[in-house]
Formats: C-alpha cells, structure tokens, sequence
C-alpha cells in the first residue's frame, strides 16, 4: 500500500469520488423503482427490475470493497481469505435450490398457477 | 504480554496479524449474511401469501443509505487523517462517522416503532385490513378477548403473577367465592396434618395479600401442593427402588426360564409395579396424599378483559360458552363478550383472497363476488360505508388507470394491453388512495387520474407509513368482530414470513452498526495515548475498524434494493 503523503492525498480525492457516485446509484437505484418510464420489463415489479436492481447493488458493493477496503492493493493472503469467504457465500445463497430438489414438499409448495 | 505483529507486517503473510484477523471475521460475516439472504430468497419463492414486495416506506430506507456511505467515506478520511499525522482531522470525521452511526439507529428506531404500532387483521376470506387500533384507556390499545366470567381456575403449580394481577383488576367488585371446600396439607417432618383453608361458597377478597385474601389462598394452597408433590415424589421413588431391590434379589430367579429376552423385561416390570403397589398400600415409606394442583373460584359474571397474547380463547361469538386459556395454564369459564376490535383502518387488501381464489381456479367473476361479498357484511356503520365508497371510488380508479397504460403502452400482437395494472393495484386500497378518495369526496369532484396524484400525499407526510395524526379523516374507523377474525398481528416477526426475516436481517444489520460504533468509538475517546505512542499503530486500528464498518455499508447496500425496493 502506498504510505506516502502524497500518495493518502490523493486517494482521497479518489474516496470523495467514490463517495459521489456510491450516492448517484444509490438515486438511480431509488428511480428505476418508481419512477413508471424507467420500469423494465413487465408494468411493477419483475424479474428485469430485479436483475437491475441487484447488478446496481453488486457494482455498488464492489466499489465500496475494491476502493474503501483496498482490495485493489492487497497483499495474496487477504485475497485468498476473501475469495474462499464469497465462494461459500454464494453456495450458502444458493442453497435455496434444494427446496426444488425435495421430492416431498415441492408439488405442495410450488405455487399452482403462476400469479403476476 | 506483547501481541507480535501488530503493526509491523509479518515476513510471511506481508501483512500485521490485525488485518488478517479483521479479514477472517469479515469472511465469516459473508457467509452469516449470505445464509440468511438466502433463506430470504427461499422465503420468497415458496410464499404461500403475497409476498409484501415495495411494501416498506421508501424514504427512511434512502437516508440510511445515503447517511451509511457518507460514514464510510468519513471513516477512510478519519484512517487518511492519522496517516497525514493529523489528530483533529481525524476527531472531526471520526465524530461525523460515529454521528451517522446515531442518526441510522434512530431511523430505524422509527421505522420498528412504527411497524409494532400497526395492526393487521385477517378476515376468514383472507381479506387484510390494516391499521392503528383504536386507543382506549384499559391499556390494551382495543385488542382483548372479553369473557363474562363465571368459573376461574388457578393451576397451583404454574399460576404466574402478573396474570393473576392483571385477573384481580378486571374483576373488580364483583363477588368471588370459593368453588369447593379446599383443605391444605401441613407436614411437621413426615407427618401429615389437614387444615381447612377455605368453604365452599365463603367470599374471598381481592385485596392485597393479607389473610383470606386471594392471594393469601393461593400462595398457601401453592405451599401446600408443592410440599405435597414432594412428599408425594419422596415416598414413590422409595417404594419403586425397594420395589425392584425385592423383585430382583427375591423373585428374579423365576423369570429366568424365560428365554425371550423382551418377555423377561415385562415380566420384571410387571412384577415391580405389583411390589410397588404393596409396598405403597402397607405404608412403609408413608402414604401418597391428596393434592389437586387446582384451586377453584366462583364469580357472578364479571367481565374479564385478557391480552389475546396472553393466551387462547375457545369461542369468540359474543353470547357463546367460552374459555379462555391462558399460559400459565389458568382457565377463565364463561361467556364470551364483545370482543371485537376498534381499528381506524389505513389499508384493505383483497390480495391474499385473490390468490388463494385463483389456486382454486376460481373465475374472475366468483372472485369479484367474493370482493363484493366482503363489502357488503361490514355492516352500517359510518366507517363502513366510507370503506364502501373508497371502494367504489378505487374501482373507478382502477379502470381509469388500465385505459391510460393501453394507452400509453399500446397492445401487443394479440389485440391485448402491452401493460396491465398489477394486483397490488387492482386488488389494494392503500392509505395514499385513501387520503386521495378522502380529498375528491370534500371537495365534491369526479375521480380522475390526475386528481387522484394531486391529493396523494408526499414521502414526507408518510415518513414511516400511514400519516394518522394529519389525515385521520381519511381513516374509516370500523369495528371488527373476533369472530370474524382469522389472525391478527402487528407487522411484527409474528405477522409473516417476510416481517420475520425483516426483522432478523435488518435487526442483526442495526446490532453490527451499534457494535461498529463501539468500536470507532473507542479509537475516537480512548486513542489519544495510542497516538502518542505510535501513530501508525492507532492508524491500523482505525483501519482494521473501518474495514468492519466498510462491510456493515455492504450489507445495507443489497438490504435496501432487496427489502425496500422489490
């Protein structure tokens, strides 16, 4: 990590702009939820609103761990901890699809008609 | 002792032990949180109800946001300052971040109040009225099961307290007497002495806990039971274990001609339990008293009122026999009364009775029966029939609104609207239209969809939901019988399955923001010395926290879009 003064000065106005454009998506994220030209796909609340909705959050998120937490510097181990971390998250998150997998409660939970 | 590697990087990882500590805490909070949104997507897709989607008032979510990224920004120029050797910088951001940490907690302060102050009730055809139950001055905010009660019975082994408080209060100067002659055990070491404590029919008192009073009776017949249930569990265990010490040193022998092996273990029980019994009849380790765990009282019709948390009630028609069961196995007797709830309703939702219509395959025109049908059975009060006029003035509403998304959407290739409206707003009066429908009807005008906007009330008005105090007008109140009643909650855990994951996300989500700021907090008042001592040291600190408050920003980032915005 650079530990120059020059070096933190200027990161910082790095972090300011980051800081701006974590609150620009955060209103853009906040309109294509309500406001009615900016809505995706179907009229209210669908898959599209859906799938933007999390790809806004995602590149936000990245933002924030890439700048804020320095991934874009670190050293190997750190890389390592965090990949193992998201790998198993994502499994855990994905868990969910063994609720179709289970031949017992799956006719009687799946909704029977698909309702908008 | 020395912690090693603190601030200087170790050879072999390149970094200070603080931060692949920090970094291993944060990979263990990926996988909680990633566990827990995904027991929030399995919620959701397997939903039996309508899932509450944009049900969340917007505003207090964006400022939570914004204030949340703004702490982070301040939290790296707070490390930034340290590194450039700057102390007040670092005061003055480091209290900014742990300002906005304050500023979160009360938001959402509001936001919870605000959902454990309002009621839904369900209808026995899934229709949702929301709202504030009508304040009154019993204390229960209008919820209660109301029994005219003739019979209580206390359970000596488990009454609790408060309820008993709570009971003595409601009945009031009604007559209490005692349901059966009740008579106490006394033990002066093994040996037994019977007193009467109270007659059948005698008056007992309700006041405080002098002698002869309920409460005096009942601790002392507790004594009683619970003196005697010992008595009673000593003089058993004895006999049973020199039960089995004759049987096995005696009898044993017989059995073993037995040679199946489950029948010789029955035939050892068998003979066992009839030792026991002659030993029990002999009187050898004393005898097993009479001891009732119930103490009867007997009043003449006093009204009762229960906190329906409390407990259970059998029937809930007004004028049908009723009991009401509480948690500490206390049973009230009687006759149910008005039980009904006062509710000034800001909602109506004919969603879930859609939905579970349409699972019947029901047809649309059964299902705007069943709408009808609703409306109709409210009953002549003034609140029901303003509900009755909202609701033709949303179906006005609702038909205007389809013609105007044809067209501005136009139709597809089959002749059919690119764009229909949604159940929400088919299916929903929400309190917005309710303040809308309520301005049309005062100012006399036609029900437009441009009149309907200009009447809806801001995000500021509706900061956290319904406004009651500035719109109450708008409000119908209407009194809801229990047993009409299919459930009944506030949008607490209790409510569903999203309020329960709700809660635990951004309620684990408030606790590491609480504990964030204890943290920053620390550095920021207790750092000083540290500083002092070696800059770089309270440096990496600071930066060790503020990965941890880093992450806490992550998690509010997809907390919001997933809970507030679909």
């Amino acid at each position: 990590m650079a530990d120059s003064p020059e070096a933190i000065k200027k990161s910082v106005k790095l972090y300011t702009l980051i800081g701006l454009l974590l609150f620009v998506f955060t209103g853009i994220t906040v309109a294509v939820a309500t406001v009615p030209w900016l809505d995706f796909g179907e009229h209210g609340f669908d898959k599209w609103d859906a799938i933007i909705g999390l790809a806004i959050a995602s590149f936000k998120a990245s933002l924030v761990a890439v700048i804020f937490m320095h991934l874009n510097h670190e050293k190997k181990a750190i890389y390592w901890i965090f990949l193992g971390a998201l790998a198993f998250g994502l499994i855990l998150i994905l868990l969910f699809a063994f609720g179709f997998l289970d031949p017992i409660t799956f006719d009687e939970m799946m909704p029977k008609e698909v309702t908008q | 002792m020395e912690i090693p590697y603190i601030v200087n990087p170790r050879k072999d990882t390149g970094l200070n032990n603080s931060k692949i500590a920090i970094w291993l805490f944060l990979a263990s909070e990926v996988m909680l949180f990633g566990g827990l949104f995904s027991s929030y997507i399995f919620l959701r897709i397997f939903a039996d109800y309508p899932w509450p989607e944009r049900v969340l008032p917007v505003l207090p979510g964006l400022v939570n946001t914004f204030i949340l990224i703004a702490s982070s920004v301040t939290v790296v120029f707070a490390w930034a300052s340290l590194k450039l050797r700057n102390w007040k910088g670092f005061v003055g951001y480091m209290s900014f971040t742990i300002l906005c940490a304050g500023v979160f907690m009360v938001l959402k302060g509001f936001e919870y109040n605000a959902k454990l102050h309002h009621q839904n009730i369900q209808y026995n055809d899934w229709t949702n009225v929301e709202g504030h139950l009508h304040p009154e001055k019993d204390g229960h905010g209008g919820n209660h099961y109301v029994v005219k009660a003739k019979e209580i019975n206390f359970d000596l082994g488990s009454y609790h307290g408060p309820y008993l408080d709570e009971i003595i209060t409601r009945v009031g100067d009604t007559k209490v007497t005692s349901a059966k002659n009740i008579t106490i055990n006394v033990f002066d070491g093994d040996k037994l002495i019977q007193k009467p404590l109270i007659n059948k029919d005698a008056v007992i008192s309700l006041e405080g806990d002098a002698e002869g009073s309920l409460r005096n009776l009942l601790a002392q017949a507790k004594e009683s039971f619970l003196e005697s249930r010992k008595h009673n569990e000593k003089v058993r265990e004895s006999s049973l274990r020199q039960a089995w010490k004759n049987v096995k040193s005696n009898e044993g022998g017989r059995f073993n001609k037995v040679a199946d092996l489950t029948q010789y273990d029955q035939a050892m029980k068998d003979a066992a339990n009839e030792e026991n019994s002659r030993i029990l009849e002999s009187g050898e380790y004393g005898t097993i008293v009479d001891n009732s765990g119930l103490f009867k009282v007997a009043l003449d019709n006093a009204e009762i009122k229960i906190n329906p948390s409390w407990g259970r009630m059998s029937a809930s028609k007004e004028g049908e026999d009723t009991a009401v069961s509480l948690l500490d196995k206390t049973a009230i007797l009687g006759v149910a009364g008005d039980s009904g709830m006062d509710i000034d309703v800001d909602a109506v939702d004919h969603r879930h009775l859609v939905m579970k219509a349409r699972d019947r395959k029901y047809s649309q025109e059964r299902i705007d029966g069943m709408i009808e049908d609703w409306y109709a059975k409210l009953g002549d009060s003034k609140g029901a029939e303003q509900i009755r006029t909202y609701w033709k003035m949303h179906k006005e509403w609702r038909a205007l609104w389809t013609d105007q998304l044809t067209a501005d959407y136009g139709l597809d290739e089959n002749g059919d609207s690119e764009r229909v409206p949604i159940d929400i707003e088919l299916y929903r009066i929400t309190w917005k239209q309710m303040v809308s429908y309520q301005t049309i009807l005062k100012n006399n005008e036609e029900v437009t969809l441009e009149k309907v906007k200009a009447y809806t009330p801001g995000m500021i008005d509706g900061f956290t939901g319904a406004n009651h105090k500035k719109f109450h007008d708008s409000f119908p109140l209407l009194h809801v019988a229990r047993n009409d009643v299919r459930f009944e909650s506030v949008f607490s855990p209790k409510m569903n399955n999203y309020y329960a994951i709700y809660f635990t996300i951004t309620g684990l989500h408030g606790l590491h923001v609480i504990g964030g700021a204890l943290v920053l907090g620390y550095y920021l008042f207790f750092g000083r010395k540290m500083y002092l001592a070696n800059p770089e040291w309270l440096a990496n600190r600071v930066e060790v926290g503020g990965l941890f408050w880093h992450f806490v920003d992550l998690v509010w980032i997809f907390v919001f879009p997933i809970f507030y915005l679909m």
